[in-house]
């Protein structure tokens, strides 16, 4: 099948900062692509480029078989666009923003019926600004799918909103995936990529550094588990290594955070017999011993040697 | 021209307008409260009136008490007495601008800053009570004839330049504010990933002006009518084209100032830094007639002096369309001009 989009190349540059280096990437019809990576990564920069509003610098765009660069307005009446930290008018009623930006299109639904998408039926006459953050989304969200769009971008979709108002928005989006339909979005939460993308692509410093499904992501990069282990006392990290390293010398690959280590490694169960043995003899007391399921962050701190949230 | 998507970013201007209740105050009632507190302050003859202090003579005579009294009791004068020290604080506060002393009889002198043109004023009319006092006869027989000149009064003056400050003020804000704040919370840019025309944005603008402007249009010669039954000696729809043309000129400016500012304080500094100098320049309140000719050449090129000579021209002195040239020429420089710089200039996030 053919993609939907496909990026060639890109890269862009504001001023002497380069925010996007070299990212190529496709979007399948029916698939959600995930743009995960921290803050400042480069992936907004990459979605604007995608939905038109921002030229690149160097690099090809094609959307539904057409350059974007030429068709761009013939390409937006079958795109969706949710941006980042967008207000509309905060003294327009639910229904009056849908109507405007239903009539942009050359075919929308009717306006009801994306209320009722949203489940705001209850809000459909009430202003912008008196609406909650979670309902405000969902407005917002109702005006990115008014046109029944083939291709939707999503820009963080659900930065600051809380645990119930993130996962009715996970819900309304994998009803609009069940219609066949693609999403592109980018987020730094582990879980809404895990739980929304069918493939994901992690970008750090405007480059992709890995790229599959979350599970086979996970299990290339990381394996299936993570050793983690915890030492009593207050040794530093220095200390522990240079007790442990002639023994064990896989241990400086230990990522450290606080007072834990942690250790992606192939061969888990012969890796902890060791550290039990080693660390017996060198008078050493293990606090916490336990392996765990790798996540999507694992494979992050692997591929750059730092966590999300560091980054 | 006017689709589905036009018509509803127009309905979204208007709503913007109607729901922002500071702004449909400052349009439609502002002009209306200034043309009632000004019109009827100005509406009946008001002989000017003049702080003066009299220095108490170290000794008096019954000459210098007679003139004391007489200049006490001029309805005219605002008399206040004291000695020096004290008269020349209230100098300095503006309560008075002649210090009158009378030492001797038969002798008066008076201390003024002869800068000060109400000082000048006041010494000439306390010197001429003063002469009359001291028994000058006036060998001249004089007659005054007062007459009302049909749209003279001042409120008739008044009215036009009221209407074109609201068109200026409303047009500058309304347009340059709303812009800006959809600018910087990202509302273009959401506006740009849609297949919106950009240009029905700018029209849907222009539209909005219009609206407001037969808001404001209405509400200012609706009171101007009724309460001072103002009349409009020339054609009434040359007078509401000079309106249109000034409020579309107004919003060309408008859309300049907006063109790439991303803040408020700076579009707020902007339209200020553009309006406040044509308000005490343009003839809004008063004739432009007391500042020096180079002045007033210099500022008949500001829109809105053209925008309301041309205004009371039509409405005052009944002129057609054909003789106001200039006025036209000049609204039409600032429509155009700012127009096409905008188009170059423009960004939309």
């Amino acid at each position: 099948m053919e993609s939907l989009l496909i990026a060639r190349n890109l890269r862009k540059s504001f001023g002497s900062v380069t925010a996007v280096q070299d990212i190529s990437l496709e979007v399948k019809p029916g698939e959600c692509l995930a743009l995960l990576g921290p803050n400042g990564a480069g992936k907004t920069t990459t979605v604007e480029m995608l939905e038109g509003l921002i030229p690149p610098d160097q690099g090809s765009i094609s959307i539904f078989g057409k350059d974007l660069k030429k068709e761009r307005a013939t390409i937006m009446h079958d795109v969706g666009v949710m941006l980042q930290d967008t207000q509309l008018y905060k003294r327009m009623s639910v229904r009056e923003t849908l109507s405007l930006f239903a009539s942009f299109f050359k075919s929308s639904m009717p306006v009801d019926e994306a209320i009722a998408m949203v489940e705001l039926q209850d809000k459909a006459n009430t202003h912008l600004v008196k609406l909650s953050g979670g309902q405000k989304q969902r407005a917002y969200l109702a005006c990115a799918l008014v046109n029944n769009p083939r291709l939707l971008f999503l820009d963080e979709p659900t930065t600051g909103l809380d645990p119930q108002a993130r996962r009715m928005i996970w819900d309304l989006l994998l009803k609009h995936k069940t219609k066949d339909r693609s999403i592109l979005l980018t987020t730094h939460y582990m879980d809404e990529a895990e739980k929304l993308a069918d493939r994901i692509a992690v970008i750090d410093h405007g480059k992709i550094i890995a790229e599959g499904s979350p599970q086979s992501l996970i299990e290339t990069v990381c394996g299936k588990q993570i050793l983690c282990f915890r030492f009593a006392g207050e040794k530093t990290s220095d200390q522990i290594f240079s007790t442990l390293g002639k023994d064990l010398p896989w241990i400086k690959d230990s990522f450290v955070s606080g007072d834990t280590y942690e250790l992606v490694a192939s061969d888990q169960v012969n890796h902890m017999t060791e550290l039990l043995r080693v660390s017996d003899r060198t008078g050493l007391v293990l606090d916490q011993l336990e392996l765990r399921r790798s996540t999507l962050e694992d494979v992050f701190i692997k591929l750059t040697g730092r966590s999300m949230r560091d980054a | 021209m006017l689709n589905r998507s036009m018509v509803e970013q127009i309905k979204c201007r208007w709503r913007e307008f109607r729901r922002e209740p500071s702004a449909f105050f400052w349009v439609v009632f502002m002009p209306v409260i200034w043309m009632l507190a000004l019109g009827f302050a100005f509406s009946k003859p008001h002989p000017e009136t003049y702080g003066i202090g009299w220095q108490a003579p170290t000794n008096a005579t019954p000459w210098t008490s007679s003139l004391h009294d007489v200049l006490q009791k001029d309805p005219q004068l605002k008399f206040r007495e004291g000695d020096i020290e004290e008269l020349r604080t209230r100098m300095k506060r503006g309560e008075i601008a002649l210090i009158v002393t009378s030492s001797k009889d038969q002798a008066v002198s008076y201390t003024l800053d002869e800068k000060n043109p109400e000082a000048v004023r006041a010494e000439k009319y306390v010197d001429d009570a003063v002469q009359r006092f001291g028994g000058r006869q006036d060998t001249i027989q004089k007659d005054l004839q007062s007459i009302e000149v049909e749209g003279g009064r001042y409120v008739d003056f008044l009215i036009p330049g009221l209407l074109g400050l609201s068109i200026m003020t409303s047009s500058l804000f309304g347009v340059g504010m709303t812009i800006v704040s959809n600018r910087k919370e990202n509302l273009l840019k959401r506006y740009l990933a849609t297949p919106m025309r950009a240009y029905e944005y700018i029209v849907s603008h222009v539209c909005g002006r219009m609206m407001v402007l037969t808001a404001e249009f209405i509400a200012v010669m609706v009171t101007g009518f009724v309460i001072f039954h103002f009349k409009v000696y020339g054609n009434f729809l040359s007078y509401i084209f000079f309106a249109v043309l000034g409020a579309a000129a107004f919003t060309s400016i408008a859309l300049l100032c907006a063109a790439r500012t991303r803040s408020i304080p700076m579009i707020s500094g902007l339209t200020n830094l553009i309006s406040l100098p044509m308000m005490m320049l343009s003839g809004v309140f008063f004739s432009k007639n007391n500042f020096p000719e180079w002045l007033i050449t210099a500022t008949a090129y500001l829109p809105l002096t053209a925008l309301n000579d041309g205004l009371r021209r039509i409405a005052l002195e009944g002129q057609p369309l054909h003789s106001l040239g200039f006025e036209i020429a000049v609204l039409s420089f600032y429509l155009f001009v700012p127009a096409i710089i905008t188009q170059r200039l423009f960004k939309w996030f």
